[in-house]
C-alpha cells in the first residue's frame, strides 16, 4: 500500500517540476497563460468542486438516505451543465477582453470599481472561507490516512499538505490542472469499479434491492423516509442546491478563463457532464450497497474505507485510499492557488505595488501559497472537528457571495458596482447567519439556499436603484454578438 | 410501480438528474462546430478571439478605454 502511495506522490511532485517553466509571469502561475486544452479544464473543474466530500461525504450520503440522494446528483450535474453550456463561453469572453486572470480582476473591470472596493470585498471573503475550506480538507486527508494505513491523525495532515504545497508552489496552476486531470482519471475509474463491486459483493442488483427494501424501504424512494412533506421538499431543495455553486463559484470560473477557446469550453462540457454522472451516481451506488453490506456503522462516511478494507487485496485498498487523497489535493491545491491569487494580483499588484516585475510577483505568489498552506496545516492539526458540513458551509459561503453576481453581470446590463457589492455581501452575511441561527429552526435547509437568494435579489434591487457603468449595455450587446460568431452593429 | 426492483419514480428522478444536462452541453458543443463551420467559410466575419475587421470596432475601443487605467497590467 505504501508502494501505491508513493508512486502517486511521485507523479504530483513530478508534474509540479514540470509545469514550473510555465510559472515565471503572473498569468503563467495563475491561469497557465489560458492555453489549458478541454480534457484538463473538465476534470479540473469537477475535481475540484467535488473534494473528499465526494468519496467520503456522499458515499456516507447514499448510504445514510439511499436513493433520495439522487437530488444531490440532480443539482450537480444540472449545475455543472447549466456552468458550461452557458457560462463559461460569456465568462472566457469578458475576462479574455479584460485580460483578467482572477474573478475580482473580471468584476473589476466589468464594474469600473477604480477604488478596488470589489477587490477587496472579494480577497477577503475569498480568504475566509479558503481557510476554513483548506483545514476541513487536510482534516479528511488525516483521516483517511488513519483509516487506511493506521497512522497518526497528525502525520495524516503533514504528509497530505507537505505534498500539496510542494507541487502547487513549485508548478503554479499548470501543476494544479494537470495534475487534477491525473487524480480525476482516478476518481473516474474508481467510481465506475466501486458500485460494481459492492452490486457484486451482494449478489446482484435484484438482490441488493430486495436486501435494501428488508433494511428500509424508504431507501428506495427518491423522497426518502419523509415522503412528500414540507421536511421531504425541503431536503430535496437543499440537496440540489449544492449545485448551485458550479454556476459561479471562483475556483470553478477559473477553469474557464483558462481555457484555450471556445472550442475546448464547449468540448470539455460535454466531458465534465459525463464525468459528473459518473462520479456521483457511483457515489450513491457505492453508499447503497454498502448499506446492505456493512449495516449499523457508527459514521456513514467511513463506508468507502470499510468497503475498500473488507472487499479489496491491500494493494487495491491502497489505491482506494489514493482516491481519496486525489480527491482532497485538487479540492486544496486550487485553493491555495485562488487564495494566493487574491492577494497577489488583486491586493498586492493592483492595489499595493503596481510596479512589481512579472518574475517578482511569481515569486511572491510562490510564497503566498505555502504560507496559505501552512495555514490550513496549523489549523487542521489543531482542529480536528472540521468535517464535511464545514466544507459544504464554505462551499455555499464562495457561492452564495459570487454566482448572483456573477450571473447577473454577464446576461444582465444593468447590474452596477453597488449591486454587485452589497449582493456579496448579502449572500455571503446570509450563509453565515442562517448556519448560526435559521438553519435548526427550518429543517435544517441547507445554506446555499437562503445565501443564494438573498444574494441575488439584492444585487438587483441595488443595481435598480443605482446607475450602471458606462458602457455596459452596449459591451454586453458585443459580447453576445461576437458568441453567436458575428458583428456586432455599431452602437449609434 | 415497481421496475427492476426500484420505483419508478426513483429511476425517472434519476433520468431527470442526468438526461438533460447531457443533452445541454451536447447542444452547445454542435453549436460551437457550427459556428466553428462558419466561421472557416468567412475568416473576416467575427467569432472568438482577437478581433476582426469590422468587429463592433466601437465598441471595443470604447472598452478598452474603460478597462486602460494607470493600474492596468
Amino acid at each position: 500500500m505504501a508502494l501505491v502511495l508513493a508512486a502517486y506522490f511521485a507523479v504530483l511532485v513530478a508534474i509540479g517540476w514540470w509545469a514550473n517553466r510555465d510559472t515565471r509571469s503572473v498569468a503563467g502561475f495563475y491561469v497557465a497563460d489560458k492555453k489549458l486544452p478541454s480534457w484538463v479544464i473538465a476534470f479540473s473543474s469537477n475535481t475540484t468542486g467535488e473534494s473528499g466530500w465526494l468519496l467520503l461525504g456522499l458515499t456516507g450520503m447514499g448510504y445514510l438516505v439511499g436513493f433520495h440522494a439522487l437530488w444531490i446528483v440532480l443539482g450537480e450535474v444540472l449545475g455543472v451543465a447549466v456552468a458550461w453550456a452557458f457560462v463559461a463561453r460569456p465568462f472566457k469572453e469578458y475576462t479574455d477582453r479584460y485580460d483578467s486572470i482572477t474573478v475580482p480582476d473580471y468584476l473589476s473591470d466589468r464594474f469600473l470599481d477604480r477604488n478596488h472596493t470589489l477587490r477587496l470585498l472579494s480577497a477577503a471573503i475569498i480568504l475566509s472561507m479558503v481557510g476554513a475550506y483548506t483545514a476541513a480538507q487536510l482534516t479528511a486527508s488525516g483521516k483517511a490516512f488513519s483509516s487506511f494505513l493506521g497512522i497518526s491523525y497528525g502525520s495524516g495532515v503533514w504528509i497530505g499538505a507537505v505534498v500539496i504545497v510542494l507541487y502547487t508552489s513549485v508548478g503554479g496552476f499548470k501543476a494544479v490542472a494537470y495534475s487534477d486531470l491525473v487524480q480525476g482519471i482516478l476518481m473516474f475509474f474508481s467510481l465506475l469499479i466501486l458500485p460494481i463491486v459492492g452490486i457484486r459483493a451482494v449478489g446482484g442488483w435484484g438482490e441488493l434491492m430486495s436486501g435494501i427494501r428488508e433494511v428500509d424501504v424508504s431507501l428506495l424512494q427518491p423522497m426518502g423516509d419523509l415522503g412528500l412533506s414540507v421536511g421531504g421538499l425541503i431536503s430535496a431543495l437543499g440537496f440540489a442546491g449544492i449545485g448551485l455553486a458550479f454556476l459561479g463559484a471562483p475556483q470553478l470560473l477559473t477553469r474557464f478563463m483558462s481555457a484555450r477557446d471556445g472550442d475546448q469550453i464547449a468540448e470539455a462540457g460535454v466531458i465534465a457532464v459525463l464525468c459528473i454522472i459518473v462520479f456521483d451516481v457511483g457515489a450513491v451506488l457505492t453508499g447503497i450497497a454498502g448499506r446492505f453490506l456493512f449495516p449499523g456503522l457508527e459514521d456513514p462516511e467511513t463506508i468507502l474505507p470499510v468497503m475498500a478494507a473488507e472487499l479489496f487485496p491491500p494493494v487495491l485498498a491502497g489505491v482506494v485510499l489514493v482516491v481519496v487523497l486525489a480527491a482532497i489535493m485538487s479540492t486544496v491545491d486550487s485553493l491555495l492557488i485562488l487564495a494566493s491569487s487574491a492577494v497577489v494580483r488583486d491586493v498586492i499588484q493592483k492595489i499595493l505595488d503596481p510596479d512589481l516585475s512579472d518574475r517578482q510577483l511569481s515569486a511572491i505568489g510562490k510564497g503566498l501559497t505555502v504560507v496559505i498552506g501552512v495555514v490550513g496545516l496549523l489549523t487542521a492539526l489543531t482542529e480536528a472537528r472540521m468535517i464535511f458540513w464545514f466544507v459544504l458551509f464554505a462551499w455555499s459561503g464562495l457561492a452564495s457571495a459570487f454566482t448572483p453576481v456573477i450571473l447577473c453581470s454577464l446576461f444582465w446590463d444593468r447590474t452596477t458596482k453597488e449591486g454587485a457589492v452589497w449582493g456579496m455581501l448579502a449572500g455571503f452575511l446570509t450563509t453565515v447567519v442562517w448556519v448560526l441561527v435559521f438553519k435548526e429552526r427550518f429543517y435544517e435547509l441547507y445554506e446555499m439556499i437562503p445565501g443564494f437568494t438573498a444574494g441575488f435579489v439584492v444585487t438587483v434591487a441595488v443595481s435598480l436603484w443605482t446607475r450602471p457603468p458606462d458602457g455596459a449595455a452596449a459591451e454586453l450587446k458585443d459580447v453576445r454578438a461576437t458568441l453567436r460568431g458575428r458583428a456586432s452593429v455599431p452602437s449609434p | 410501480m415497481m421496475l427492476l426492483g426500484l420505483p419508478v419514480e426513483t429511476w425517472l428522478l434519476l433520468a431527470v438528474a442526468t438526461v438533460p444536462g447531457f443533452v445541454l452541453v451536447v447542444r452547445a458543443h454542435r453549436a460551437q462546430r457550427r459556428r466553428r463551420s462558419g466561421r472557416s467559410a468567412d475568416p473576416g466575419g467575427g467569432g472568438e478571439g482577437p478581433a476582426g475587421p469590422g468587429l463592433g470596432a466601437d465598441v471595443r475601443k470604447a472598452r478598452d478605454e474603460r478597462t486602460s487605467g494607470p493600474d492596468r497590467v
